[in-house]
């Protein structure tokens, strides 16, 4: 059993832009902790709407008691557009987390999920599913205390585009960063805050994309 | 003090002048060597007693007769400047001796006879196998190549009746300089030295220099120069105390002398932006420009040229072009950027300056800006600069996600590693100024115990007071019971300074609860 799960996410819009195409939810519930960090394509009113509506999807199913990957595969469903157009679509992350020690994750398009299990990055198996030609990974694997899970935006990937790093801020820098602060007593809140600042930070205070972070982080 | 050397060439000079310039140049070496070498048991005998040998006692050893002696060379124009090179050969042949034993005696000038002499013994000691064959092959290049070679002719003075002097033709906007080569025996007569010309010399109130009927020790020779040395000369003319010591050389057939001069304290210029100038792991040196404010202002990297033989004066250059655009205050890191933490890619190993050549910077810096009216650079601990943060100064090695690239785990400062030394240095100062001074309290059983051991203030105060100020007042008149106390320490003095400066103390201390 897990005494108390820790979840926080935060976006922040591109330059210039009032709205932000990216949005969080949490939503907790007895079982445990349920969140969706929703990207939609492109930019401005239009992704945000497509968002929204990822996410109200997502709240609505899960007050039904539906499992992660069903809404996974309804939010899917439920595109208005198919892959060929381009941009007409919301990418996912679909995380739950359960106090009976368990974590099922949903994805669409984001980059991969980033376990940290003693603080050291761990590999999570995904198994893939397609529907409506677009692959869904899904995924689970059982919690332990002070385990941390980093999702972010595929926004998030191209803060270094203007920087003159060989190998950019990607994934697996991000899992380096989130290994060196996650300290003992640091919280969801401050981890996915410092991923957001780093990567404006890379940007040069002028975000060329839509930057998001959703962090669990599993306490005592 | 900082001086500088005018390389200014001789320029065309007749086939006469050239055999005088020999001709002193080759008796030069040549009272040198006698020196030298008569000097050696004394100067060995020094170098082994251990003891602090003074310059005075090194002039000592020249006595009466080796004074003489040095007449039959003709150098008498030359005595003092001989004395003081010989001198100067000894205590840094004593100093080198010290330090690694095996150093050799040095020797002035190799002349045909010696140069015989040594080649021989070389053989010898290869045929009988003392020397190894690599050995015997390096020892014969060095004779050869020291063989005949005449030394600079050094001037210790600068002077009009002796040594040399420069003298500039208002009319020509040309300088030249006045050489005395020649003793009074061997002094030439000859019509006019400066026909055709109106020279004076440059020296206070510019007297003329007038043409006298009669035997001259001297020559008089025009000089070639660029346009900075021409700036530099005409400086001289209005403070002529600025030229001091000079060398007259020969290279590649032609004549040179080379000019001590001072750097003039020129009024510094109020710097308008702070410049951190590390070392980069790409190679070369990495800038950041700050306003005072704190605010970004420029970044760039200065690499260092390719198979160029002076790389720090090339580097130095460029970094006095940028300071003096931005007018920036140079900011660098101390004890040559060790322990620096600078990561470097592998790649780019052996490319990156070394801390020798990065404290030879900070030293030619330390004229360079001058020059430009520029504040001497400030140099500060360089202690884990490329793990510490530019925003929240947060040092720990858990900042470096890769050698490229830095991210600060307390507030999310990310950057490229190669930057983060110069925003470090360049933000330093303003983080001086911004720190407080630490009162540590401790809270003891009926009181609560304020002190700071770099000031030795302390001051007790019960514990249940929650208003502090007659802690801030005792503190207050501490202060002014200091005045001057430590100016020795300039650590404890910097403290006292800034507290003294506060426009309110409550302002510039902070609180730690022990």
């Amino acid at each position: 059993m897990i005494a108390r799960i820790n979840a926080y996410g935060d976006s922040i819009s591109r330059y210039g832009e009032e709205l932000c195409g990216n949005r969080i939810e949490i939503v907790r519930g007895e079982a445990g902790v349920t969140a969706i960090l929703a990207d939609g394509m492109g930019g401005g009113i239009k992704a945000n709407m497509l968002a929204s509506l990822a996410v109200q999807m997502m709240s609505a199913m899960l007050a039904r008691g539906e499992p992660v990957e069903k809404i996974a595969d309804m939010i899917v469903e439920s595109q208005p557009a198919g892959p060929e157009e381009g941009v007409g679509y919301s990418a996912f992350t679909i995380v739950q987390a359960i106090y009976s020690g368990m974590i099922f994750f949903a994805q669409m398009g984001t980059p991969d999920v980033v376990l940290l299990r003693r603080g050291k990055p761990v590999e999570l198996q995904t198994r893939r599913t397609t529907v409506d030609g677009r692959v869904i990974r899904n995924g689970v694997s059982n919690l332990r205390e002070v385990d941390t899970l980093v999702a972010v935006s595929s926004g998030m990937l191209r803060a270094g585009a203007g920087r003159d790093l060989k190998s950019g801020w990607t994934r697996n820098q991000i899992a380096v960063y989130m290994e060196n602060a996650s300290i003992p007593r640091v919280t969801a809140e401050k981890l996915a805050r410092l991923l957001l600042s780093a990567a404006k930070s890379l940007s040069r205070g002028k975000p060329g994309d839509d930057f998001s972070a959703l962090v669990f982080r599993v306490g005592r | 003090m900082a001086y500088k050397t005018l390389m200014l060439q001789i320029y065309r000079p007749s086939g006469h002048k050239r055999a005088l310039m020999d001709g002193a140049l080759l008796r030069y070496s040549q009272a040198l060597q006698m020196l030298v070498g008569r000097c050696e048991y004394p100067v060995r005998t020094l170098a082994e007693s251990g003891t602090r040998v003074s310059q005075r006692q090194l002039l000592a050893l020249v006595d009466k007769k080796t004074a003489k002696d040095l007449n039959e060379f003709h150098v008498q124009p030359f005595k003092d400047s001989l004395k003081m090179e010989f001198a100067s050969m000894a205590a840094s042949y004593i100093e080198q001796k010290r330090a690694s034993p095996g150093t050799r005696y040095p020797l002035a000038y190799l002349d045909a006879e010696h140069y015989r002499a040594a080649i021989a013994h070389s053989i010898g000691r290869f045929e009988t196998g003392e020397i190894s064959r690599e050995k015997f092959e390096s020892e014969c290049r060095k004779l050869v190549e020291r063989a005949g070679k005449v030394r600079s002719l050094y001037f210790g003075r600068y002077s009009m009746n002796r040594d040399y002097c420069l003298l500039y033709d208002e009319f020509k906007n040309r300088f030249y300089a006045k050489l005395y080569l020649l003793n009074a025996a061997d002094a030439e007569r000859s019509e006019s030295a400066t026909s055709g010309l109106s020279l004076r010399y440059v020296a206070k109130d510019m007297p003329p220099m007038v043409n006298r009927a009669g035997r001259r020790r001297y020559i008089i020779v025009p000089l070639a120069f660029g346009k900075t040395q021409l700036d530099d000369l005409k400086r001289t003319l209005e403070n002529p105390a600025l030229l001091r010591t000079a060398r007259l050389m020969k290279r590649d057939a032609r004549y040179y002398l080379m000019v001590n001069m001072t750097c003039e304290p020129a009024a510094i210029l109020p710097a308008e932006s702070t410049m951190g100038v590390s070392r980069s792991p790409l190679g070369g040196l990495s800038y950041t420009v700050f306003d005072l404010g704190g605010t970004f202002r420029k970044q760039g990297r200065i690499a260092a040229p390719e198979g160029a033989e002076q790389i720090v004066y090339s580097l130095c250059k460029r970094i006095v072009e940028i300071a003096s655009e931005n007018r920036s205050q140079v900011i660098l890191e101390a004890n040559g950027g060790r322990n620096d933490r600078m990561p470097v890619p592998a790649e780019f190993t052996g490319r990156c300056l070394s801390s020798r050549q990065y404290v030879k910077i900070a030293d030619v810096l330390k004229y360079k800006l001058l020059e430009k009216r520029l504040p001497p650079p400030v140099e500060v601990s360089a202690n884990g600069l490329f793990v510490t943060c530019p925003r929240c100064s947060g040092r720990t090695l858990r900042n470096k996600i890769s050698d490229e690239l830095f991210a600060c785990v307390a507030c999310g400062y990310a950057s490229e590693t190669e930057w983060i030394g110069s925003e470090n240095l360049a933000g330093r100062l303003m983080k001086y100024q911004r720190d407080k001074v630490p009162i540590t309290v401790l809270k003891e059983k009926d009181s609560l115990v304020f002190y700071n051991k770099n000031l030795g203030f302390e001051c007790v105060l019960p514990q249940n007071v929650t208003d502090y100020r007659p802690m801030y007042d005792e503190l207050g008149r501490y202060l002014q019971t200091l005045d001057g106390a430590f100016r020795n320490d300039s650590r404890r003095y910097a403290i006292w300074k800034k507290l003294r400066r506060a426009p309110d103390i409550r302002d510039a201390v902070r609180l730690v609860l022990k």
